[in-house]
């Protein structure tokens, strides 16, 4: 304890705030994940049905679809914290603090994760889709009994990818008091010129990463029957 | 009644700057119990058309009648049901690699209301059938190509079906597994009154199995009929393309159309002569002799069943008078075997042009 005392010195006195900060940031990431996870998984089906050479194609809703996702991909995390905190104030009554920081997460993360599950569903080969129909399997059969199952690994390494970007956004969550291991690293660390804490911060959010990216290449290899090496 | 019937069945696919008309007022009759070969070169429309049995293709105009049905108005659960009926098995399988080889033959029964013991009880069934029993839990990527379509004939078969189409579903297999594939079809049409549609560009497989043949030309069926009369009898130049590659005959003229002794053989006197069913050959090159003093010379024959009928092809040299050649010919025909003639010339051009092609 003592060499880490040592160099981590303002770590060492604020324990209590690295494990408030940490399930800060881990308790964003869930939430977001969960909710952005279904609206994501959602509108990226409702992308590849609809789409060209979809099952239930629908040109005007898809091109409609598709723009939106394109606009909201587009708008930076920062500034979509303030443009939308009038709308967070009216879902959760506020938009300060950690659940008023899930909002403009979700809203940014869902169209992202909704185009990376559209890429990864596209990947299934369409000669699949097509036996699944001349095998009489309805539109919604398809796409669960083919599209989710066959492109399972494709959506699990996306995942880890867009949760991982989503631990990046958290850490912006600060400006609007959502605190998290980000907040902890600018407030404390940089601000206050205690270096130790800005590395403490980025050494967790880094094994958060690993944790994150170790889980996710075995489930992606667990679930992948088609590339066996 | 026939099992399907497509009437004046056109497709026309609309793009920006141009449609194409992959199907052109296509009819054909299929009767239950049939092996039914649809040949054609790539891009000739043959998917398309089969594509349009089961509504995965919508006709720009004509009708699809099955069982007497007519599925142009069945939509939904009636068109999913239509499509239960209809196994398809597709030249690059098309298993899901997710599954298991037993998952994906009990695939076409999910939903469909039958126990998860039934579904088991019947793919082990359909594995055994196909020879593929120990490889139930497999996955698709750990099979070989022709283990995979033998797969996906079990597969096919799962929902009880009273039609397999197989589009080019050989075409990605070697020549024996090929015929393996191709016995096995043979077997079920056999065992369980299968009616087999078999699209391919290999006559040789229409030939070891089908009993009828259409050949299509860029989307329009240019001749159909029994495969024997098609074979002893074909009347368009793509059908006789895609016959001369089943038989030796083209490659033995080209060897003679380089040999010194035939070069200048004129073409009345080198002969091509056609034979089917018991006629054999020999008596009547002895009766040219004795009747009138021809000699047939034998250079080449080849014989082949059809369906169990043989057919004969012969290359003749005819020596004799001129009036007597003729006359010969004439007796042939008349014997009901086909004369044509040979020339070497014209060979030899054909397969310049080829060549020329190739480079
Ligand atoms: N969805 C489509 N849109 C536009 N054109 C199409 C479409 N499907 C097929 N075609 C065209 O229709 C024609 C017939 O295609 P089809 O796939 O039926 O041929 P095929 O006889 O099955 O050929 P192959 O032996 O290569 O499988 C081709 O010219 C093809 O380009
Ligand atoms: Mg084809």
């Amino acid at each position: 304890m003592g060499l880490f005392s040592h160099y981590f010195p303002n770590v060492a006195d604020s324990i209590p705030s690295f494990v408030q900060a940490t399930w800060e940031t881990i308790y964003m990431t869930a939430v977001t994940a969960i909710i952005a996870g279904v609206f994501g998984i959602f509108i990226g089906v409702l992308l590849v049905i609809t789409g060209p050479d979809g099952i239930a194609k629908q040109s005007t809703f898809y091109t409609i679809l598709d723009k939106i996702v394109n606009i909201f991909r587009s708008i930076p995390f920062i500034i979509m914290l303030a443009v939308i905190a009038p709308f967070t104030r009216i879902i959760v009554g506020t938009s300060i603090g950690t659940i008023a920081a899930i909002v403009p997460l979700i809203v940014s993360t869902t169209p992202f994760y909704a185009r990376q599950i559209q890429n990864a569903l596209l990947d299934v080969d369409e000669g699949i889709i097509e036996a699944a129909q001349a095998m009489g399997s309805s539109n919604l059969a398809i796409i669960f009994r083919v599209y989710l199952k066959e492109g399972l690994p494709a959506i699990i390494r996306s995942s880890v990818v867009v949760l991982i970007s989503l631990i990046g956004l958290t850490a912006m969550a600060g400006t609007v008091g959502g605190g998290g291991l980000g907040n902890l690293a600018i407030m404390t660390g940089y601000q206050r010129f205690e270096n130790d804490v800005t590395i403490m911060s980025m050494i967790i959010i880094l094994v958060i990463v690993f944790i994150i990216q170790i889980i996710g290449d075995i489930l992606a290899k667990k679930t992948d029957h088609e590339n066996i090496n | 009644m026939a099992q399907v019937e497509l009437k004046n069945i056109d497709v026309t696919f609309k793009q920006k700057h141009q449609s194409i008309k992959a199907v052109s007022d296509v009819s054909l009759s299929i009767e239950k119990g049939d092996i039914f070969g649809i040949v054609g070169y790539s891009g000739a429309g043959k998917s398309t058309l089969v594509r349009v049995v089961n509504r995965l293709q919508e006709p720009s105009s004509g009708e699809v009648i099955i069982n007497g049905e007519n599925i142009e108005k069945v939509s939904g659960s009636e068109l999913r049901s239509v499509r239960r009926k209809i196994g398809i098995i597709f030249q690059h399988f098309n298993l899901m690699n997710a599954r298991t080889i037993a998952n994906n033959v009990e695939y076409p029964l999910l939903g469909t209301g039958v126990s998860k013991k039934d579904r088991k009880a019947k793919s082990e069934r359909l594995l055994k059938l196909v020879g593929l029993y120990d490889k139930k839990d497999y996955y698709p990527s750990q099979l070989s190509g022709g283990q995979k379509q033998r797969v996906a004939i079990a597969r096919a078969l799962a929902s009880d079906p009273e039609i397999l189409i197989s589009d080019e579903a050989t075409s990605a297999l070697d020549p024996k597994t090929t015929q393996s594939i191709l016995r096995l079809l043979q077997k079920l049409n056999k065992d369980l009154n299968l009616t087999i549609l078999l699209i391919t560009h290999e006559m040789d497989a229409v030939k070891s199995v089908c009993n009828k043949v259409a050949v299509m030309d860029s989307g329009k069926v240019v001749e159909k009929g029994s495969l024997l009369s098609v074979f002893s009898n074909p009347q368009n130049d793509l059908t006789r393309d895609f016959i001369e590659t089943t038989n030796q005959i083209k490659p033995a003229l080209r060897v003679l159309s380089h040999q010194k002794d035939f070069v200048n053989y004129d073409d009345r006197r080198l002969v091509e002569l056609q034979y089917t069913g018991d006629t054999t050959s020999n008596p009547v090159i002895i009766e040219l002799f004795e009747k009138f003093n021809v000699t047939a010379n034998i250079i080449f024959g080849n014989v082949e069943f059809i369906q169990g009928v043989p057919l004969g092809h012969l290359i003749v040299t005819l020596n004799g008078s001129d009036d007597g050649i003729k006359k010969a010919k004439d007796y042939l025909h008349d014997q009901e075997i086909q004369v044509y003639n040979i020339d070497l010339a014209k060979v030899r051009e054909q397969e310049a042009l080829e060549e020329k092609e190739e480079a």
